[in-house]
């Protein structure tokens, strides 16, 4: 892989992949270490994809395994608190706000899920496959995660 | 506006730094990041501590979960997923095939959430009925409480440590959903 082939894979990919990380590691510093890190894995890599669908799906699982490793070591960087870190993304409205505060107080078990689901379009199948885990697994997280969040919206257009 | 939609508009405003590719070079020439050094090292330094902590809890938890599990169904097909979840088949005392998952793993155990156990039927109304969860002791893994049926107004739970019975609870469930745990009259 050349400079300009890997230029265009993290223009290309590193929000994508940034925004799984955070999933699982919910401080900015913490996420960029991890896509970095995939990064570099992506440099090193000798063996060729064979579609482009094949390097982005390659690179979320190494995002994520990188991500699983990080949860299991002692050490975690200090991070901004999660609302003075939404205060500078610059949502448009209090509802995207409460939207990002409602996904990200969810455990990181319907996290994951939710976001491959709803973010990277992938099926249920394929998010199992990603994951680990049986479909029904990935099911049950997704119908519980909707009820939180619909219960935690609710909750914050009453008050 | 689908909630696809709604969820990418506004995950859509996160963004990876801008200096990746220079820094993964770099990393690549052996120009290694310091945050990432002193976590290694960290890592390092800490490794074998952290890593039976975390079997110890990891192991108690499942410990407990079991002896819960144990009394109520006849389990088959057990299986660890790549999370740390586990999962099986088991058939209730009635006869009901039904498919079990207990869904939690390490991370969430030392972050002090509680384990759940999710129990799907072969229908909506078999999930409903057979709903549980286990609320674990976030320091030893121990089971504080369990129940095992969300409309009862209350039920007898146990509570196991270091896998011994200890004291039996009745869990009331309040009409907003939180639970008070009262020792039995008889404990």
């Amino acid at each position: 892989m050349d400079e300009a082939q890997f230029e265009d894979i993290v223009r290309q990919y590193r929000d994508n992949l940034f925004a799984i990380a955070f999933q699982y590691t919910k401080n900015a510093a913490d996420a960029d270490d991890m896509v970095q890190i995939s990064l570099l894995k992506c440099f090193k890599n000798k063996k060729p994809f064979d579609s482009p669908q094949h390097l982005r799906h390659w690179l979320i699982r190494v995002t994520i395994n990188e991500c699983k490793r990080y949860l299991v070591s002692p050490w975690k960087r200090y991070a901004m608190p999660l609302d003075a870190y939404a205060e500078t993304l610059g949502f448009e409205s209090p509802e995207q706000s409460a939207l990002f505060s409602a996904v990200m107080a969810l455990p990181k078990k319907y996290r994951v899920p939710v976001h491959l689901y709803y973010y990277e379009d992938y099926s249920v199948k394929e998010v199992a496959e990603i994951l680990g885990l049986r479909e029904t697994t990935v099911q049950t997280r997704l119908l519980r995660a909707r009820q939180k969040l619909k219960q935690t919206l609710e909750e914050w257009n009453d008050d | 506006m689908t909630d696809k939609e709604k969820y990418k508009t506004v995950f859509s405003h996160l963004h990876a730094s801008g200096a990746f590719s220079q820094e993964a070079k770099h990393m690549n020439k052996g120009r290694i990041r310091k945050s990432l050094l002193i976590g290694i090292a960290a890592a390092a330094l800490m490794a074998t501590a952290a890593g039976a902590a975390n079997i110890a809890t990891d192991g108690a938890f499942f410990e407990g979960v079991k002896l819960f599990i144990d009394e109520r169904y006849t389990v088959s097909n057990f299986k660890v997923n790549n999370d740390g979840s586990r999962e099986f088949d088991a058939v209730d005392q009635n006869g009901n095939d039904i498919h079990v998952s207990i869904d939690s793993d390490i991370s969430d155990i030392t972050d002090g959430n509680a384990g759940i156990i999710t129990i799907t039927g072969d229908n909506k109304k078999l999930a409903e009925e057979y709903e549980n969860y286990v609320v674990v002791n976030a320091e030893d893994g121990s089971v504080i409480a369990s129940k095992s049926h969300p409309e009862k107004e209350s039920e007898t739970v146990t509570e196991y440590e270091n896998g011994t019975l200890a004291h039996s609870y009745t869990v009331t469930t309040t009409p907003n959903n939180s639970e008070e745990a009262t020792p039995a009259p008889n404990n």
